[in-house]
């Protein structure tokens, strides 16, 4: 059975709708999209949202269950696609680990790329993309989208960043960053801030290791990412030296130096909404090349900037891996050592 | 990247800035960008740069968007990019 990528689509959506009601039932190991049973036989020709529960329930079961609280009926229909309940149950299989939820929304110490940020006015959160250095003074600093550390069209410098951001719970007892400068009147969603004395931060992506310096787009270059929003995805760079126009606090902005990133697996997910900020690595060298911004559920498409334009416009470097800055204690001057 | 990719993106780069002054104020257009598409999509197996031009799903546009602008075959996508 072909199925259309809109469809695919689609059935993401209609996917995240039921875990958000459905995914912490006790009774349900699993919500995917597949091929429902009819009589123990796979209906190949049919698609549906399944629902794989440790046990089903007899009609008198389920109500006296539902009654009380434990559980909800499965609607027969979700978003347009049937619904089907397989007995399942799974385990796990522990070869590796991958990074859980709170290793992104949680408090991270020291701070490293992919965790959950926001400024302190918006009740928000964006990700952290990685460090970067001052190409002047050598300071250290974050870089992150203009609408995740700033948002504001009138904010100055000097806006607090929190870690986690405030929709992760982040308070005022989790500033870490003060905002420097951005990047917006040049046409490119980024911004860096300057980190406070609080929390160090290291060269380190959830889950991916070290950035390993910066590196030029070119299409068909397979991507990987480290994000708030769907953490570690992975996708190819589709097309390159786009102009968007997205709206901005209510205004209409334009942004260059626009690349798209599609999912090499039709299946998969690209990116979701809190990965602004989140920088693309190139998959084989993991050098960062596009910073991530906006995207698409239909078709599944990530949007990211450049990141060499970035640099430029914002004066700082991203270190390579093994690089490490040392601090010269009579003074802010700092220079590269390897490690 | 050979000379003649070279050409192709360098025109595809004034493609995209023609498309980009015609099109890009007008509401529901998000995003006009350099692909490159396989010979048989474009039907010319040389020549295969094309101009994506992404609008908002349901966006009635006042201006035609054209088939091809300077030789670049220019395909539309409906797509509903947003920030994240």
């Amino acid at each position: 059975m072909n199925i259309d990528r809109q469809t695919i689509a689609r059935a993401r959506l209609a996917i995240r709708e039921a875990a958000r009601y459905f995914l912490y039932d006790p009774n349900i190991s699993l919500i995917d999209f597949g091929h429902p049973l009819h009589g123990g036989y796979m209906a190949e020709d049919e698609i549906a949202i399944r629902f794989h529960v440790h046990e089903k329930l007899s009609q008198v079961e389920l109500q006296a269950a539902s009654d009380a609280g434990l559980t909800r009926p499965i609607p027969p229909v979700i978003n347009g696609f049937q619904t089907d309940v397989p007995q399942r149950t799974y385990h796990l299989h522990l070869w590796g680990t991958a990074p859980s939820l709170s290793s992104y929304s949680g408090t991270c110490n020291p701070l490293r790329g992919g965790v959950s940020i926001s400024d302190i006015f918006h009740n928000a959160y964006g990700t952290l993309g990685g460090l970067v250095t001052d190409r002047n003074t050598g300071a250290q600093m974050l870089l992150s989208n203009w609408h995740v550390l700033v948002n504001n069209w009138t904010a100055r410098p000097g806006v607090l960043i929190l870690q986690p951001g405030r929709l992760d719970g982040g308070t005022g007892q989790n500033m870490i960053a003060s905002l420097s400068r951005h990047a917006m009147f040049s046409n490119l969603d980024a911004a860096v801030a300057v980190l406070n004395s609080s929390r160090q931060i290291v060269n380190n992506q959830v889950g991916l290791g070290p950035v390993n310096g910066v590196g030029q787009a070119q299409l068909d270059m397979q991507l990987v990412k480290s994000g708030r929003g769907s953490g570690i995805t992975t996708g190819r760079i589709t097309a390159v030296e786009g102009i968007a126009r997205l709206t901005y606090v209510s205004l209409q902005r334009v942004i260059r130096n626009v690349m798209t990133i599609e999912p090499i697996s039709p299946i998969d997910p690209v990116s979701a909404p809190g990965d602004s900020g989140s920088w693309w690595l190139d998959a084989n060298t993991h050098q960062a090349v596009g910073l991530h911004f906006a995207g698409s559920n239909q078709p599944e498409t990530a949007l990211a900037i450049d990141m060499q334009q970035i640099l430029n416009a914002l004066n700082v470097d991203i270190l390579t891996a093994g690089r490490r800055p040392v601090i010269q204690a009579a003074s802010v001057q700092m220079q590269l050592v390897p490690a | 990247m050979n000379m003649e990719d070279q050409d192709n993106l360098d025109r595809a780069r004034l493609a995209r800035d023609k498309l980009a002054s015609r099109l890009l104020n007008q509401p529901g257009i998000r995003l006009i960008i350099i692909s490159r598409e396989t010979g048989q999509e474009t039907g010319n197996p040389k020549n295969n740069i094309v101009l994506r031009v992404y609008i908002s799903p349901g966006a009635e546009l006042k201006l035609d968007i054209p088939d091809e602008v300077d030789g670049i075959p220019v395909k539309v996508i409906r797509s509903d990019v947003q920030l994240q």
